[in-house]
């Protein structure tokens, strides 16, 4: 009986692992950048702030927090970010302990596709798309996943 | 009649006879007188040469008994002082003897051994590269920009990694 339930713990720990490799934790932040005066920083940037004061983003100086969130990834199922403007999904494709592979897409407020990639980034690190819409104006999607 | 130089020369030389030998009992006594003559000689040179060995053996006994008497002054003076420097070193060298041979041999074959295997560990030695541990940039399997042209930049702060994936659209121009 002490060995069953031995083994029951075994099971169970190797179950949750391998449900715990299946899925990812991810939060993201949509930001809306331009070039003008005076420079402004939202509080609620400031986990970015040196990356934001570092080219190239720092071609910018006025940044704004537009959108942010939290989702929970499932091995291969897509979910969508829920940003204001235009449209975005998060794909995990596959994670190998602190390695994510994902794929991003990224649509315009026209719905055309502007961005898709695969990648494969480590957990914890903020992954930065731009999508350039003018000389001096950026549409940011921050997105860190563990 | 004191004889002249001259008559003792010639005397001397056997170019005339010496005074008295033509008459038998003056050659008696001539000869007698010659005997005490050697006798006399013979015994004030044996005075002579006592008095410098008798000198000599004195001079020498007086040195000898100064040499005695120095070394025996100063070794109550070290003894007073106690043992010097170089005798207590000594004596720590003898008592020490086999632990400083032990040694200054171990201390050899280590110096010789590290030498060797620094000699091997030089010629095959290759520089070290240093590498962050934690630092794995993101790998990029694939991007697809439609309609722009993507760059891809890496930033790295104290708060951690990160990569950037910035797209143009391509028909601006833009100084970044």
């Amino acid at each position: 009986m002490k060995r069953l339930a031995i083994a029951f713990v075994v099971l169970a720990l190797a179950s949750g692992v391998a449900l715990a490799d299946d899925k990812a934790e991810c939060d993201f932040l949509e930001i809306g950048a331009s070039v003008s005066k005076p420079a402004s920083l939202p509080d609620e940037l400031k986990p970015l702030e040196k990356k934001l004061q570092q080219p190239p983003l720092s071609s910018y100086s006025v940044f704004a927090l537009e959108s942010k969130g939290h989702v929970q990834l499932a091995k291969l199922k897509p979910d969508a970010l829920k940003i204001v403007r235009g449209h975005a999904t998060v794909l995990l494709r596959d994670r190998h302990d602190k390695r994510i592979e994902l794929t991003m897409t990224l649509d315009d407020a026209k719905g055309k596709r502007v961005l898709e990639s695969k990648q494969s980034v480590s957990a914890g690190d903020w992954n930065v798309w731009v999508h350039s819409d003018g000389p001096s104006s950026g549409h940011i999607i921050a997105l860190m996943c563990k | 009649m004191k004889p002249h130089d001259i008559d003792l020369m010639q005397e001397a030389d056997g170019e005339r006879p010496r005074a008295g030998e033509s008459d038998p009992a003056d050659r008696d006594k001539l000869a007698a007188l010659d005997e005490l003559h050697e006798l006399v000689r013979g015994h004030l040179e044996a005075d002579a040469d006592a008095v410098p060995a008798a000198r000599f053996a004195e001079m020498w006994n007086a040195i000898d008994r100064s040499i005695g008497a120095a070394p025996a002054k100063d070794s109550a003076e070290h003894a007073a002082q106690g043992p010097g420097l170089w005798r207590r070193l000594s004596r720590w060298l003898d008592r020490y003897r086999g632990y400083l041979i032990t040694g200054t041999v171990s201390a050899g074959a280590v110096a010789a051994l590290a030498l060797l295997l620094r000699g091997g560990s030089e010629t095959d030695s290759k520089p070290i590269e240093t590498m962050p541990a934690a630092y794995h940039p993101t790998e990029i399997e694939s991007l697809d920009t439609p309609g722009g042209t993507p760059t891809v930049f890496h930033v790295k702060d104290e708060d951690g990694a990160s990569t950037v994936i910035w797209v143009s659209p391509d028909d601006t121009v833009e100084g970044i």
